[in-house]
């Protein structure tokens, strides 16, 4: 535990779970590979794990999970908490090298693992390498595992010791981390971003106060643990006493059915989720009459899919929700209209800055643009993270003062925005090279970097296509000096080291890459031949 | 299985392998539980284009809206959707 005594102790972030779990304890926190759990279920098990946690000779303020869509992965997420710890989420489907470098630079000394994820264990440890205490809640009996390489300590179901009583909540320092998550790195590393309990706690009061969330919602979780919009689903859901439904991985892309059989009130998802639904002719008027809220962010929101979505969820409140992992999840939002509502390139606007945060679009220079000139978007309030993980010099970069702001630290978004009349903002793009694929952020840099190791070539290049209504659906790569022949070798070592999201879908063997005047690769002119079909 | 959903399974069968032998890998695992989605064959946009394909392919039209998607993400799901309209 982080025991800065600067910063007095206040209640940890899962206090709004257990609030619920005392008011609640017989209704439904969590339905999940179709079992339902209650909150004195969930909360009991979370507790169990907390212990096995606080027991731990070696104390660290991390824990790390490797699990997925499971009651394991829930249950951990509340035991560290309680256990005053911060989690931090592993993904099975990513590349066993991107895991385990986020794993060695979290420093966690101890992984939580579900039943779903022993298969992917052991070459998840043989490239470890390194002590690691598991904790596997799910098996009974050693025999039952896979054999493991390394050094390891064991913790298994017949260890854990469930209490009778709930827990109290923990006090922890405000400033400690409620849990890292990691994004695309342009150095070809996973960037990590530490988010505290405080800045935790402000979002979820906010966003409680400004929705109406009872104990009888039923909140979709379709995001996966690693992408911080799940966080939103998990405590705002459990803050309002409200049931958690988490979509199983085949249903994520195509959720129709799933929302209704489920009957869920509040759906929340990437613009990429009604896109696909409607590409599949799933997305059918007045398909999701029981839903309240829909939230999307992410990615940019398509005026023709809200029109659709509102369609198929006419008793539905559509709202546009723009932020960073480095702002705590969201930091605007936008009510959509459907008979007023303006746009721009067939966008939906992302609205206002929640009023507790203020906001400055300034341009190159770091000067505030006049109204109604475009400019990057900087952040500043009580969803600020501090900075990156273990990383002063990017953290220098992109937490910044801004002359004749006064001391106060502002986020560079790196958001190209325009703001109107009525203070509504509007998305318009980028000011470097990071794309979203599917909702998932990504580095064009990152994918360059492990290019130039797969080919030993410098001359690469990573362009986001196909890109429609402002959302990339891939990656295409180009090389030169390397032989055609090669496809195969360089996509097989690009899946070693990427998740699927940032794989190229298809690589073009030039001879040369063009130029532009400045002399450096033309990306513009290669999308641009892409549209062409050339 | 109907002749139609024979010839739909052969047809994406094609298509996976091809897309396989595109990242190295052997067509053993191709059986009617094969997720075309979740083993990274196809991402969400080419899943969309594989039904267009095989809509205009076999003169059919695919209504996914009473299946699972467990179910019609695999390779044996898809070509009973598709052969039943």
């Amino acid at each position: 535990m982080n025991t800065d005594q600067t910063h007095p102790l206040s209640k940890a972030v899962i206090e709004g779970f257990l609030q619920a779990a005392a008011s609640y304890p017989d209704r439904p926190a969590l339905d999940v590979e179709d079992q339902r759990y209650t909150y004195r279920q969930l909360a009991l098990k979370a507790a169990g794990l907390a212990g096995a946690i606080g027991e731990q000779p070696f104390q660290h303020d991390l824990v790390a999970f490797l699990a997925n869509r499971s009651i394991t992965a829930y249950a951990a997420i509340a035991g560290i908490l309680m256990a005053g710890k911060g989690y931090v989420p592993l993904n099975p489907k990513f590349p066993k090298e991107r895991s385990t470098n986020m794993y060695r630079q979290s420093g966690c000394k101890m992984l939580i693992v579900g039943r779903e994820c022993l298969p992917y264990l052991p070459e998840f440890l043989e490239a470890l390498d390194q002590p690691v205490t598991l904790l596997l809640p799910e098996v009974e009996d050693p025999d039952d595992l896979p054999a493991i390489p390394g050094q390891y300590t064991l913790i298994i179901a017949g260890d854990l010791t469930t209490p009778e009583k709930l827990p109290a909540t923990p006090e922890v320092d405000p400033r400690s981390t409620a849990y890292l998550l990691f994004t695309s790195g342009s150095t070809g590393a996973p960037k990590g971003i530490p988010v505290p309990h405080d800045n935790l706690r402000s979002f979820v009061a906010y966003i409680c106060r400004r929705y109406d969330f009872t104990p009888d919602d039923r909140f979709s979780q379709a995001y996966d643990l690693t992408f911080d919009p799940s966080v939103w689903d998990m405590f705002v859901c459990w803050q309002s006493g409200a049931c958690l439904c988490v979509v199983p991985p085949a249903s994520v892309m195509a959720p129709a059915k799933f929302i209704k059989d489920k009957e869920l009130t509040v759906w929340s998802s990437a613009p990429s989720v009604p896109i696909f639904t409607a590409k599949l002719k799933l997305l059918k008027p007045g398909a999701f009459p029981d839903l309240r809220y829909s939230f999307f962010c992410a990615e940019p929101l398509p005026v023709s899919i809200t029109r659709q979505w509102q369609l198929a969820a006419p008793n539905s409140i559509i709202e546009n929700l723009y932020g960073l992992t480095e702002t705590t999840i969201v930091n605007t939002h936008y009510r959509w209209d459907p008979e007023n509502s303006e746009s721009k390139n067939n966008i939906v606007p992302i609205g206002q800055v929640f009023y507790n945060h203020r906001y400055c679009i300034v341009n190159e220079d770091m000067k505030p643009v006049e109204p109604g000139i475009s400019g990057e978007l900087c952040l500043s309030g009580p969803q600020i993270t501090r900075g990156y993980w273990k990383d002063p010099e990017k953290t220098r970069e992109q937490y910044i003062a801004i002359p004749g702001q006064g001391e106060r630290i502002w986020f560079k978004t790196g958001d190209v925005v325009q703001e109107d009349d009525a203070g509504c903002l509007y998305f318009l793009g980028r000011v470097d090279q990071q794309v979203k694929i599917r909702g998932f952020r990504v580095e064009l840099q990152e994918i360059e970097w492990v290019l130039r190791q797969a080919t030993r070539s410098d001359a690469v290049m990573a362009v986001p296509w196909p890109v429609k209504e402002g959302i990339a659906d891939g990656i295409v790569a180009y090389i030169s000096g390397v032989p055609g022949d090669r496809e195969s070798e360089i996509l097989t070592y690009c899946q070693e080291k990427l998740p699927d999201y940032m794989v190229p879908k298809r690589i073009f063997f030039l001879e040369e890459l063009p130029l532009n005047v400045n002399g450096k690769y033309d990306r513009k002119l290669l999308t641009q031949q892409l549209e062409e079909g050339i | 299985m109907t002749e139609l959903e024979q010839e739909i399974r052969e047809f994406i069968t094609t298509k996976v392998k091809k897309r396989l032998e595109r990242f190295g890998l052997t067509d053993e695992a191709i059986n009617d539980e094969f997720s075309l989605t979740e083993s990274g064959v196809f991402d969400s946009i080419e899943f969309v284009e594989l039904m267009t394909d095989v809509e205009h392919q076999f003169n059919v039209s695919v209504n996914f809206e009473n299946y699972d998607p467990g179910e019609f993400t695999t390779l044996g799901g898809f070509s009973r959707c598709a052969a039943q309209g």
